[in-house]
């Protein structure tokens, strides 16, 4: 087996967001709080990480900038309704914000954007997220 | 590296499905081989329930605990991955999963829903390299519970 099999992995985040109209409700590890950003009534979730985890300071380790640190993960799996319905989410993407702007703090929220097919924020019925560490040598 | 870096994870399914013959199945680990495709789009895969130590179904909700609906689409604790393979452009936009309970009590949800649709969100079927799919349970160790600040 390569050596690459040894390589180290620290979860950080993992657990469902279920969305009941404006309500988003989380369920798992890792999170201290999610919240919808005021001028966005859909599609866009505001993560705040679990300062109060062993161990673990609430924010991702700094990277050489805070949208590209080169050592955090993050996966994300919408939850589908009932067929013929059809998850409306097209297109995901995450971003890893220092809104405290403390040195060597790094980022202590993940925002999540979630849009349809017409490319316009939306929301799904439920999603999955993993978020973890990568650590490369 | 943090304690939490020692939360268990229970592989539920590895694999593959893929077309061959005018057939949709799966080749790897965790699910039964053969695979439901009950319309454009939709893929319904069987839990093994002939592996060791697995029960053949996603654990049940406890509804009654964490206050969520009884909806097996908010089962909180498992994951997966899906990939569409190629040949390319798959013209596969979309891709969301269900975890489906069985109607007996306790036993939690024996089947996984793969739904895929394409760029007007219609239930598309992609192309026949098919998808990668991994299933897992993640156990989180101490629970935080329902959470609400939206």
């Amino acid at each position: 087996m390569a050596d690459f099999a040894a390589t180290a992995f620290e979860p950080i985040v993992q657990g469902v967001v279920t969305i009941n109209g404006a309500a988003l409700t989380w369920e798992g590890v890792g999170l201290q709080a999610i919240e919808r950003l005021g001028i966005h009534p859909a599609g866009v979730y505001l993560l705040t990480l679990d300062e109060g985890l062993p161990g673990n300071a609430g924010a991702v380790p700094p990277g050489t900038a805070p949208v590209v640190n080169p050592d955090v993960r993050t996966i994300i799996t919408c939850r589908a309704p009932a067929p013929p319905l059809v998850n409306p989410i097209q297109t995901i993407g995450v971003l890893y914000l220092p809104l405290v702007p403390l040195p060597g703090v790094g980022c202590t929220f993940i925002l999540i954007v979630m849009a349809d097919n017409t490319n316009t924020l939306n929301d799904p019925i439920a999603f999955e997220v993993n978020v973890f560490r990568v650590f490369n040598g | 590296m943090t304690d939490f870096a020692a939360a268990p994870v229970q592989p539920i399914v590895s694999g593959l499905v893929t077309l061959a013959a005018g057939v949709w199945s799966f080749s790897g680990k965790g699910c039964l081989p053969a695979v439901g495709h009950t319309g454009a789009g939709i893929f319904l895969l069987g839990f093994d329930p002939g592996l060791p130590g697995n029960a053949g179904a996603v654990q049940p909700l406890p509804v009654q605990v964490r206050g969520f609906p009884p909806d097996p689409t908010a089962d909180p604790d498992v994951r997966s991955i899906v990939m569409v393979r190629g040949p390319f452009p798959s013209g596969i936009f979309n891709i969301a999963v269900r975890y489906i309970t069985s109607p007996f009590a306790g036993v939690g949800a024996p089947v996984v829903q793969v739904l895929f649709a394409n760029a007007g969100n219609v239930l598309t079927d992609p192309p026949a390299g098919g998808f990668d799919l991994i299933v897992w349970k993640g156990l989180g160790g101490d629970r935080a519970g329902p959470q609400l600040n939206g």
